[in-house]
C-alpha cells in the first residue's frame, strides 16, 4: 500500500488543530519533538488505498529560526522531505497568512492550500477567486470549514491525486515550485527575488525579502479577492470594547475566575471527584477486601494492595475529575479567544516580574491545583516564559494544602484561623513575586522578549476539538496516576511497614528511620522531630496526606474522618505555635508533590531542570520558614 | 511619532522600525511592513497596545510600540533607521526621510 508523510502547515489561530483533529480523530500520537517542549502530534489515516501519516507541525508565522516551533517546522520540511504539505490558511486573513504559503513554495515543497473557514468568508461577503489564486501560486487551493469538516474529502483527495501519478510521489522541482509552473505570478516573482539575491549578495531572510513577499501577496490579492462589503465593527469588536476596558476589564476577568473556581470545585469537578472518592472508599475498597480474604491473601499483601495502591493511587485519581473539569473551562476560554484578552489585562503587572500577561493563566490555575497549572504553561510560545513560570508557580497554594493549614490553624490560632491561612496565600504570592525578581534578574537576565501576540477573532468552541484537547491533556495525569505516582504509593507504603528485620510499626520503620536521619535538618525551623520529618516527607506523595501521616506516627492508628479532630489534640505537646507556623510556611512552599515533579520532568523535558527546581523549593523552603521561625523567637514569640 | 503616542481609533501608515534585527525582522514578518496601514484599537501610556493591520488584530508590548514608527500618510518617504543587509549583522542604513537615529542606544534585542 502507498505510503504518504503529510506536514501540516499554518500559522496559530489558523484552524491547523481543528484540522488535524477532524482528520485523524483519535487515532493520534502525541508526543514531543526530540529534545523541546514543544508537543508533537502524529495521526494515521487510511484513504482510497493510501496510508497516510499526518504530522501537525507547530504553528509558525514563517519558516526561520528564531523561535524553536519554526526551527522545527523548517527541519521537519526541508529535511524529512514531506511527500505534500498542507498548509492552511484563515481564509478571513490571506493578507498575512499567505506568507507562510509563500516561504513554502519558495523552498520548493508540494503544497496544498486549504483555506479554512470559508463560512466566515461569505458571511463577511468576501469573493475569493479560487481558480485564479491556484493558477497563479502554481498549487492546488481547497476552501474548507475544517470546524464543521466541510471540503475534507476534497482535501483528502487533492493530497492523495498529487501522489498516485503512475503510482509513486510526483517529482519535486526544487526551482519554482510545482513541475510545468513556469507561467505562474509565482514564479515570476520567484525568479526576480533569486535575481535581486544574486545581485545584492545577501541573506534570504533581508528585510527586503520580506518586503518582496508581502508586496506579491498584496499584488495576488488584489486579483483574487474582493472584500465587497466595507468591513463595519464586528461582534468581536463590540466585546473586545468591553472586555479589554479600562475599568470593566479586571472585573469581568476575576468573574470568569470565579467561575472557574466555581465549575471545578463546585459545580462540576468536586462533585464527581467525591463520588469517586466514596466509590474508592466504600465499593473498591470493601471488596478488594473481600475478594483478598477469600483468597487467602496474607496479611501484608492485603495492606500493599488496599493501603499502598488503592489508598496512594485511589487518592490521586480522585482529582481527575478535578483536572478533566478545569481543562474543560480553560479549553473553553482559549478556544473562545478570551484568553488572548486575558493576558492583553494583565500583562503590565506580570511585566514587573519578567513575565507577559499570558503566564499569568498558569498562576492561577495553581491556586486549584499546581499539576494542571504547570501543564497549562504549554500554552506560553517562549521557552523562557515557560520555564519562569513553572518554576514559580508551585508556590500558589494549591487546595491540596488548605487541609493542613485547616488542622494547625484551628488548634494553634483559634479565632483566626482566616487571617493565617489568608497570610499563607499571600506569603506564597510574594515568595513568588520575589523569585520571578530574582529569576530576572539571574538565570534569565540576558534574554529579553519582545511580546507580540495575535488576538484571533472571538469564535465559538467547536465541541469536538474541546473534547480532544481535554482528553489529550487529563490523559497524561492518569498515565501518571499508572505509573510513577503507582510505583511511589507502592515504595512510601513498603518504607513505611518494614525495617530491615521484616513488619513494623510505623514507629519503627525504614520511613521512621530515615525521618530521624533528616530531623536535625529542621532544628533551625523549630520542628526537629521525626514525625514532622516523616509527615513531610509523606507529603511529597500528596500534600495532603501530611494530616494523615501525622495521626499515624503520633500514635493514633489509622484514623479517617475523625483524625483532623484527634491529632489536634496532640499537638500541642509537639509544636508551639511559632514553630506551627514555621511548619505550614515549610508546608506551602516546598515541593508539591510528586504529580508536580513528574509534570515537571514532562514540560521542562529535562531532568537538570526537574531536579534544579525541586531542589530550589526545597531550599527556599527551608530558608524561609527558618527565617520565620528565628525572627519570632527573637521577637520573643 | 512612535506607535506608543498614537492615539486609538485612528489609522497610521507604517514608516519605519528600529530596534534589532530580530525585533525588526519578526515584526516585518508578521506584516508589520513599510506603508502598511495600522488602525490603533487601544492604546494605554505604557503598553501594551492593540493595534490593527492586514486583517488582523495584534498585541504588542510596550517596548515594540515604542520602537515603531508611524506618520498619517502625508509626510512621504520612509523611515528606515536601521536594516539588517544581510549575513546576520545589522547594518545600519541612512534614514531617507531625514529622520534622526534616536534608536541608536535601544538596540539590544
Amino acid at each position: 500500500m502507498p505510503r504518504l508523510t503529510v506536514a501540516l502547515a499554518g500559522n496559530p489561530n489558523s484552524g491547523k488543530t481543528t484540522l488535524f483533529n477532524v482528520l485523524t480523530g483519535t487515532r493520534q500520537y502525541v508526543g514531543n519533538w526530540p529534545g523541546v517542549t514543544v508537543e508533537k502530534k502524529e495521526g494515521k489515516i487510511r484513504y482510497k488505498g493510501f496510508d497516510i501519516k499526518i504530522v501537525d507541525l507547530p504553528g509558525t508565522y514563517s519558516l526561520n529560526t528564531y523561535s524553536m516551533e519554526e526551527v522545527i517546522a523548517k527541519n521537519f520540511i526541508s529535511g524529512e522531505d514531506p511527500d505534500v504539505v498542507i498548509n492552511i490558511v484563515d481564509g478571513t486573513n490571506l493578507e498575512r497568512h499567505l506568507y507562510l504559503t509563500v516561504q513554502l513554495l519558495e523552498l520548493g515543497v508540494p503544497v496544498v492550500l486549504a483555506l479554512n473557514m470559508i463560512d466566515e468568508v461569505e458571511k463577511k461577503g468576501f469573493r475569493i477567486d479560487y481558480e485564479k489564486l491556484s493558477g497563479m501560486l502554481g498549487i492546488d487551493v481547497v476552501p474548507i470549514t475544517a470546524a464543521k469538516g466541510v471540503g475534507i474529502t476534497d482535501l483528502l483527495e487533492r493530497v492523495t491525486a498529487k501522489n498516485s501519478v503512475g503510482g509513486k510521489p510526483a517529482e519535486k522541482s526544487r526551482d519554482g515550485g510545482m513541475p510545468g509552473a513556469e507561467q505562474t505570478a509565482f514564479f515570476e516573482y520567484y525568479r526576480t527575488i533569486q535575481q535581486e539575491a544574486r545581485d545584492l549578495h545577501t541573506e534570504e531572510a533581508s528585510e527586503d525579502l520580506i518586503q518582496a513577499r508581502y508586496d506579491f501577496i498584496d499584488g495576488l490579492l488584489s486579483q483574487c479577492l474582493i472584500k465587497s462589503k466595507k468591513e463595519g465593527r464586528t461582534l468581536s469588536d463590540r466585546i473586545d470594547t468591553v472586555v479589554t476596558n479600562k475599568v470593566l476589564g479586571i472585573p469581568i476577568f476575576l468573574g470568569f475566575l470565579y467561575l472557574m473556581f466555581q465549575f471545578t470545585f463546585a459545580w462540576v469537578g468536586q462533585p464527581l471527584a467525591d463520588l469517586l472518592d466514596v466509590f474508592f472508599g466504600d465499593v473498591v475498597t470493601p471488596l478488594t477486601e473481600e475478594l483478598l480474604q477469600a483468597l487467602g491473601a496474607a496479611e501484608w499483601l492485603k495492606s500493599l494492595v488496599i493501603d499502598g495502591v488503592i489508598g496512594g493511587v485511589g487518592g490521586v485519581v480522585t482529582f481527575v475529575p478535578l483536572i478533566f473539569a478545569l481543562f474543560l473551562f480553560i479549553a473553553v476560554l482559549e478556544d473562545s479567544g478570551y484568553m488572548a484578552r486575558v493576558a492583553f489585562i494583565t500583562d503590565r503587572a506580570m511585566r514587573s516580574i519578567g513575565l507577559s500577561g499570558k503566564a499569568f493563566i498558569p498562576m492561577i490555575i495553581g491556586f486549584g491545583c499546581t499539576v494542571p497549572a504547570i501543564m497549562a504553561t504549554r500554552t506560553l510560545e517562549d521557552d523562557r516564559d515557560r520555564k519562569l513560570t513553572m518554576l514559580i508557580v508551585p508556590f500558589m497554594s494549591c487546595g491540596a494544602r488548605l487541609p493542613v493549614y485547616a488542622l494547625f490553624a484551628a488548634v494553634f490560632f483559634p479565632g483566626n484561623e482566616t487571617n493565617v491561612v489568608f497570610s499563607l496565600y499571600i506569603l506564597g504570592i510574594v515568595i513568588a513575586v520575589i523569585m520571578g525578581l530574582i529569576f530576572k534578574n539571574t538565570l534569565f537576565r540576558s534574554e529579553t522578549v519582545p511580546f507580540v501576540m495575535e488576538l484571533p477573532p472571538y469564535r465559538i468552541p467547536v465541541p469536538r476539538s474541546l473534547v480532544l484537547r481535554v482528553w489529550d491533556r487529563g490523559k497524561e495525569y492518569l498515565q501518571k496516576a499508572g505509573t510513577i505516582i503507582f510505583a511511589m504509593a507502592v515504595v512510601v507504603w513498603f518504607l513505611s511497614s518494614f525495617n530491615l528485620g521484616g513488619p513494623a510499626d510505623m514507629a519503627d520503620s525504614l520511613l521512621a528511620g530515615i525521618g530521624k536521619g533528616l530531623a536535625p535538618l529542621f532544628a533551625a525551623n523549630g520542628f526537629g522531630s521525626w514525625e514532622a520529618s516523616v509527615a513531610l516527607l509523606t507529603g511529597l506523595a500528596a500534600k495532603e496526606v501530611v494530616v494523615a501521616t501525622l495521626g499515624v506516627v503520633y500514635g493514633l492508628g489509622e484514623l479517617a474522618g475523625e483524625a483532623s479532630a484527634q491529632v489536634g489534640s496532640v499537638l500541642p505537646q509537639h509544636f508551639s505555635a511559632l514553630s506551627a507556623y514555621a511548619f505550614m510556611v515549610f508546608v506551602l512552599l516546598y515541593t508539591p508533590c510528586l504529580a508536580v515533579v513528574a509534570v515537571m520532568k514532562k514540560e521542562f523535558a529535562s531532568w537538570k531542570w526537574t531536579a534544579f527546581a525541586v531542589f530550589y523549593q526545597l531550599s527556599v523552603a527551608w530558608a524561609v520558614s527558618a527565617l520565620i521561625f528565628q525572627g519570632g523567637r527573637l521577637l520573643g514569640l | 511619532m512612535t506607535l506608543d503616542m498614537a492615539e486609538p481609533g485612528q489609522e497610521y501608515v507604517l514608516r519605519g522600525i528600529y530596534g534589532g534585527c530580530k525585533l525588526r525582522r519578526m515584526l516585518l514578518e508578521r506584516g508589520l511592513t513599510e506603508g502598511v496601514k495600522i488602525k490603533v484599537i487601544k492604546s494605554q501610556p505604557k503598553g501594551p497596545i492593540i493595534v490593527e493591520f492586514r486583517s488582523s488584530r495584534i498585541m504588542l508590548d510596550g517596548m515594540c510600540a515604542r520602537k515603531i514608527v508611524v506618520g498619517t500618510g502625508q509626510e512621504g518617504g520612509f523611515v528606515s533607521v536601521e536594516s539588517c543587509g544581510g549575513k546576520g549583522k545589522c547594518n545600519r542604513r541612512r534614514a531617507k526621510g531625514g529622520w534622526r537615529n534616536r534608536g541608536q542606544d535601544e538596540e539590544g534585542v
